[in-house]
């Protein structure tokens, strides 16, 4: 696995647009039920307090181990956890298991859902017009967190010996 | 690896993935490749395909390179001279054994026409093949709510008769459990409670069961009255058991013999709430298990942090989950160390709106249970902050300052359940 889904928070506006087109993709239709990407709008208004929540692909994956038919597995080539809708029966234990709430349930197909990074291009990725959505090679990622952190430490010093 | 659930074959695939030489067997003593027993009241209730019940092939064991005996039980382990002995008269040698023989059925009395368990799958062909209209489930646990819907749906006429005072006793506590006996009652499954199964009636086939309070007649008898685990090979070897009645492992998944290890629904294993040993039984915790197990067994220390409980039963598409323990059940471990504190400061939230329901359970500073009817989605975090052991006044704190939530934004989807 060499590239994630970074989310910046502080850059959403709430628009929907990653929602819509994962459903889109994935279903063939808009449709904010089935998206696997979920934006959490949270009390009041302020840029800051939209956020996407998405499938984190964590390394030790509960989801994965709960799973009685072994139907999560990671897909080597683009890291991601994948759902075999074939094999899933819908017992819904994944949904319970996972923390950050990304496997939800499709309704209408009667099994789990979850981002699959739609096989290493993702599509919601594409959409954000306003960057709050990146595909990062991993190293790349690291390079812009360790700059955010340099900034957040400059501005603190500022505010220390102004 | 002796025994083909999800321990051994976890173990196994663990053993494979780490080392390509060594060379792996595994003793099968149904020769079934691994199959989910989870989803067998699916099966019976015609939802899934019997196919769909596996979740590997034979093939992949072939491709992962394990050995297989197919149908043979193991009949006994030498551990001086590391042999196993099989019921066909061959025997294997063994440098390390991973003791992986799950569990089987409770029941009482003798088995006979028209009366069943469900364990494994050729009970659950048995029940599938059997032609009654009335039948009787004994026990209303998870696994005796969802054989007797399942049985309902065959077109059963279906009877629950549970011994406790509510369903589901070890996960739900009074109000969750009334609800889910109304969703029961709503669709024609009779519930009976309060009521200790004492006779079977008819001679050859089943005619009837006679309670502490009636008579019930019935062509059709299931057991769903738990499980224990499978330990007769373990304990002929000098295996130490552990008072519940599993094999007592330590933290690397190996028993009192060195080079032997054990994994899966046989033994106990710490409960993560409490630290107490607990047998609990079920797929995931077996299913990492297996890997602590296969690991160690290559010398790759690791440990095992220890089990979780959960409930998770399809209601009439009415979703019933909790994990941790309930109220009653808290009262088992009143002078148990890792408990969170005094009983005397347990405090409940709890909560009903439009179809769904949660309850909290929570004692001290910490959550030690919650069980919920129609919310599935947003429980995982709470969850695993109760596993991790967070206490509950720091999380409202959080819960409760603005500035302190944004940063850590994953933290939204529980707020409703505080508020």
């Amino acid at each position: 696995m060499n590239r994630a889904l970074v989310i910046n928070p502080e850059r959403c506006t709430g628009c929907h647009s990653c929602e819509m087109v994962c459903s889109l993709i994935h279903d063939r239709e808009c449709n904010l039920n089935l998206s696997r990407i979920g934006i959490m709008k949270t009390n009041g208004g302020g840029s800051n307090e939209n956020i996407p929540m998405v499938c984190q692909q964590c390394r030790d994956p509960f989801c994965a181990d709960v799973c009685v038919m072994g139907a999560i597995s990671k897909n080597e080539q683009t890291g991601a956890l994948v759902v075999k809708e074939d094999l899933c029966v819908g017992c819904k234990t994944c949904v319970i298991a996972c923390p950050l709430g990304g496997v939800l349930f499709h309704y209408i197909k009667e099994c789990s859902m979850k981002c699959d990074l739609c096989n290493g291009d993702p599509a919601c990725v594409k959409v954000c017009l306003y960057g709050a959505l990146e595909f990062l090679h991993m190293d790349e990622w690291g390079r812009k967190k360790r700059l955010k952190g340099a900034e957040n430490l400059t501005r603190l010093l500022d505010v220390i010996y102004k | 690896m002796i025994g083909n659930g999800i321990g051994g074959f976890s173990a196994g695939s663990t053993i494979r993935r780490l080392d390509d030489q060594c060379e792996v067997t595994l003793i099968a003593s149904e020769a079934h490749p691994l199959y989910s027993a989870c989803v067998l009241p699916d099966y019976i209730s015609g939802k899934i395909s019997r196919k769909q019940v596996f979740v590997k092939s034979r093939s992949d064991y072939r491709n992962l390179g394990i050995r297989a005996f197919w149908g043979l039980e193991a009949k006994e382990i030498d551990p001086n001279t590391k042999k196993i002995f099989l019921d066909d008269g061959r025997d294997i040698d063994f440098d390390r054994l991973i003791l992986a023989t799950g569990s089987e059925a409770l029941f009482f009395g003798e088995l006979k026409k028209g009366l069943f368990k469900l364990k494994t799958l050729k009970d659950a062909d048995e029940i599938k093949r059997q032609r009654g209209k009335k039948a009787v489930v004994i026990g209303a646990g998870p696994i005796g709510v969802e054989i007797g819907i399942a049985l309902l749906k065959r077109g059963y006429e279906v009877t629950i008769v549970e011994m406790m005072d509510k369903v589901l006793p070890l996960g739900l506590d009074t109000k969750g459990a009334e609800k889910v006996k109304s969703m029961l009652e709503e669709r024609g499954i009779e519930v009976l409670l309060n009521e200790r199964s004492e006779k079977v009636l008819g001679s050859d086939r089943v005619e009837g069961l006679v309670t502490s309070k009636r008579q019930i007649d019935c062509d059709t008898l299931l057991w769903a009255v738990g499980m224990r685990p499978r330990v007769e090979l373990a304990r002929e070897a000098g295996i130490v058991l552990g008072e519940r009645g599993g094999i007592r492992v330590n933290s690397h998944m190996e028993t009192n013999i060195e080079g032997i290890y054990a994994c899966g629904d046989c033994v106990e294993s710490n409960d993560m709430l409490t630290g107490e040993p607990y047998p609990n039984l079920f797929w995931h915790n077996a299913n990492r298990q297996g890997m602590v197990a296969g690991r160690n067994c290559l010398g790759k220390t690791t440990d095992y942090p220890g089990s979780q409980n959960i409930l998770n039963v399809d209601v009439f598409g009415n979703h019933v989950a909790g994990f941790g323990f309930t109220e009653a059940a808290l009262h088992r471990f009143e002078n148990v160390k890792g408990m969170a504190g005094k009983l005397s400061d347990l405090s409940i939230i709890e909560k009903e709106k439009n179809g769904s329901y949660y309850r909290l359970v929570i004692v001290g500073d910490r959550c030690m249970g919650g069980q919920f009817i129609n919310m599935s989605q947003n429980i995982g975090m709470l969850w695993s902050l109760m596993i991790r052991r967070r206490g509950m006044k720091e999380l409202t704190n959080l819960l409760g300052n603005r500035e302190l939530l944004c940063r850590k934004p994953w933290f939204y989807p529980i707020k409703p359940f505080f508020a």
